[in-house]
């Protein structure tokens, strides 16, 4: 590792050892957290916080843009460890030659996203530098929120608990990667970018038995329990044909040769619950319009020699390994 | 259960038939293979080998040097190109993925008419199209070819490196003493749709092999297995065609057309791993010679030396399997891949990395 590459930045292995072995021994701490958020003990009460830096290209795209995701990539992180959103920093970092209108259109998203969820902007910084093409932004967003009740145990997976989805996985790296590169898809797929603040706070609200919960983002679910994997040493069986894909996001996925568990998401949240109430808890998340292909996925299993496995649908097993590089299209 | 269903009749099809080897060519084939996890569901006496059928793994890196040489040299130069090349590695651990971080105009395309659309919104810069892949892919460069001399666009070239299916299938006979050749051969799906059945016939003839053309769901496959045991049962070297839902025997006629009032066949091209081939690649039939950017750009090849211990030669060859060779997994990753089977996802290195990792 010796120069910044765009692996770095994809949330897979390379992330994790840019993160392991440059930012953790000059600035980690025993307060850093290995979660979405960390939770704050106060004299009173807790906060949790979570901050987030968003580079998307392009940044307004099919289902949303960069400032909507400034907010719902941060407000599902909270929301993994049972926060409600409150207070709110920003950071904008603007290239030269941006429109001003386009900026507002995504100040506005971001403005949205606050009312929606009641959020208070605390502080917020701009800078400008050059532009490296067609001019874009960025933003870093930093989130406090406040428990939605006193006790969130969240143990952590463990051998035997049942894993949920609350819905299909891979729009949002399909959307981006077909407007980004213009792909001729004549059917227009749907970014997924949305908070799931609604679907998902009333759980912890009434107290479910919930063992983890992540917010299943770059990397994809197979990046993601990589992770799991070697936080809680245990290893996961996923059931290929159970996991949620919309039919388009599938077949446009398939053409491309690119596998829907290494796909980036914005609106889906991994939920790892107790298997005797797996059932129970998916159905709840049925009822709710954005959990309609909500799904049990897999198992916590006893983390063997390959953290991951997946049981493909003709009963073949594979191990998908940790997602390294960029998923670029195949040829035919 | 359907699964123990086809793991018995597999085993059941294949007993007493003795060592089985049996070459999927198509790079397609052994993704959907290995993503499946058929490999393992496969009777005991069975071994695949892995065909040279990915255009990704087959394209020698002199061609990717000599683009990022012209890139480098002539800056009103921009390439389009398929996702999965850019990662092969060239001089020096480069690649087109790197060339593009350090600013060479380097564009990804998904169907090489969007190079006519990124030629007509950036009319004063020169565009070169990177033409890779079999019979497959081919046809699709020919209707470019037709929009470029519609739309006038003569800033457009093409660097034709389009190969055929037969002489690779052929090579690896050639390659393979006659204990270690396929015993079966799965069939190039999408190959097949243009090009018809008519094509294997000789082949299997001559050696005497049973060819099953497939498609690419994992049943399909599972089918094609089957029906090789069977044929291989019977004695038989037939062309059997599975994949009906697709290909009809005679190919498809508007893209056989094409085919041939666009190309003709180089003496000779160099495959990675195969090495030389007579006949075996397209190149542009003279009178589309104005968009062939090896003549355009008098295109010079270096040399690009692989690395020593990369077995991607006698991978291709079918000779080995990646787990055979030492870098798979440890040095050679799919994120900095040594050699080409570990750059497409249908490469077999690639294919069992993202499949199985390093255990």
């Amino acid at each position: 590792m010796t120069t910044i590459g765009r692996a770095h930045g994809t949330g897979g292995r390379s992330s994790h050892l840019l993160i392991e072995e440059v930012f953790r021994p000059l600035i980690g701490g025993p307060l850093l957290s290995p979660d979405d958020a960390a939770t704050i003990a106060l004299r009173s009460g807790a906060m949790v916080v979570t901050t987030d830096v968003h580079v998307v290209e392009p940044i307004q795209f099919p289902g949303g843009d960069i400032g909507k995701l400034a907010i719902t990539g941060v407000v599902n992180d909270l929301l993994t460890r049972g926060a409600q959103p409150r207070f709110l920093t920003l950071g904008f970092i603007l290239e030269e030659g941006l429109l001003i209108a386009t900026l507002r259109e995504i100040v506005a998203s971001i403005g949205a996203e606050m009312s929606a969820h009641g959020i208070a902007l605390l502080c917020a910084d701009t800078k400008v530098i050059p532009a490296r093409g067609q001019p874009g932004m960025m933003i870093a967003s930093t989130l406090f929120g406040t428990p939605l009740h006193e006790e969130i145990p969240l143990p952590g997976p463990k051998v035997g608990d049942a894993l949920l989805l609350s819905g299909p996985l891979g729009s949002h790296g399909l959307a981006l990667l077909v407007a980004r590169e213009s792909l001729p898809f004549r059917t227009t797929i749907l970014s997924d970018c949305t908070s799931l603040y609604a679907m998902i706070a009333p759980l912890f609200s009434d107290r479910e038995p919930l063992h983890y919960l992540r917010d299943v983002t770059r990397g994809g679910l197979a990046g993601i329990l990589h992770e799991l994997s070697k936080q809680f040493s245990v290893g996961f069986e996923l059931d290929e044909r159970a996991i949620p894909v919309l039919p388009t996001v599938r077949a446009g996925l398939t053409f491309l040769g690119i596998d829907p568990l290494e796909v980036a998401n914005e609106g889906v949240m991994l939920l790892v619950v107790p298997a005797d109430q797996a059932e129970r808890l998916r159905d709840r998340l049925k009822a709710h319009p954005q959990g309609e292909r909500a799904a049990i996925v897999g198992t916590v299993v006893e983390r063997g020699l390959a953290p991951l496995v997946v049981r493909t649908e003709v009963g073949g097993r594979r191990a998908p390994p940790w997602p390294e590089a960029l998923a670029l299209p195949r040829i035919c | 259960m359907v699964e123990l269903g086809w793991v018995e009749r597999l085993a059941k099809e294949a007993e007493g038939l003795g060592p089985l080897r049996i070459m999927e060519f198509c790079g397609g084939h052994t993704h959907a293979l290995v993503h499946a996890g058929i490999h393992q569901m496969l009777p005991d006496n069975v071994q695949l080998i892995h065909g040279p059928g990915c255009p990704v793994c087959v394209l020698p890196a002199h061609h990717l040097q000599a683009v990022i040489d012209l890139l480098t040299s002539q800056g009103q130069v921009s390439l389009a190109a398929y996702g999965d090349v850019l990662r092969i590695p060239t001089l020096g651990g480069d690649s087109l993925l790197a060339a593009q971080g350090r600013g060479l105009p380097i564009h990804m395309v998904y169907s090489p008419l969007e190079v006519v659309r990124l030629a007509q919104a950036q009319p004063d810069r020169e565009w070169v199209f990177l033409a890779i892949g079999f019979e497959t892919t081919a046809p699709a460069t020919a209707i470019l070819l037709r929009h470029l001399r519609r739309e006038g666009l003569h800033q457009v070239s093409v660097l034709c490196l389009h190969v055929c299916t037969p002489p690779a299938i052929e090579a690896v006979f050639h390659a393979l003493p006659p204990g270690k050749r396929p015993d079966g051969i799965i069939g190039p799906g999408h190959v097949t749709l243009v090009t018809g059945l008519e094509l294997y016939v000789d082949i299997a003839h001559r050696y005497q092999v049973p060819i099953a053309i497939s498609g690419f769901e994992p049943v399909d496959l599972l089918e094609s297995f089957e029906v090789l045991f069977q044929m291989r049962r019977a004695g038989e070297a037939r062309v059997h065609n599975q994949y009906t839902r697709a290909v009809h025997p005679e190919g498809h006629r508007r893209a056989t057309d094409l085919l041939e009032d666009t190309f003709t066949l180089r003496q000779t091209f160099t495959w990675r791993g195969l090495g030389e081939l007579p006949n075996s690649a397209y190149q542009l039939a003279p009178q589309w010679s104005d968009w062939d950017a090896e003549k355009r750009y008098s295109l010079v090849y270096r040399d690009v030396p692989e690395h020593p211990a990369c077995q991607c030669g006698a991978i291709l060859r079918g000779e080995k399997v990646p787990r055979d060779c030492r870098l798979f997994g440890t040095a050679c990753t799919p994120s900095r891949p040594y050699g080409s089977c570990m750059v497409s996802s249908e490469g077999a290195c690639h294919a069992y990395y993202a499949s199985a990792g390093v255990i």
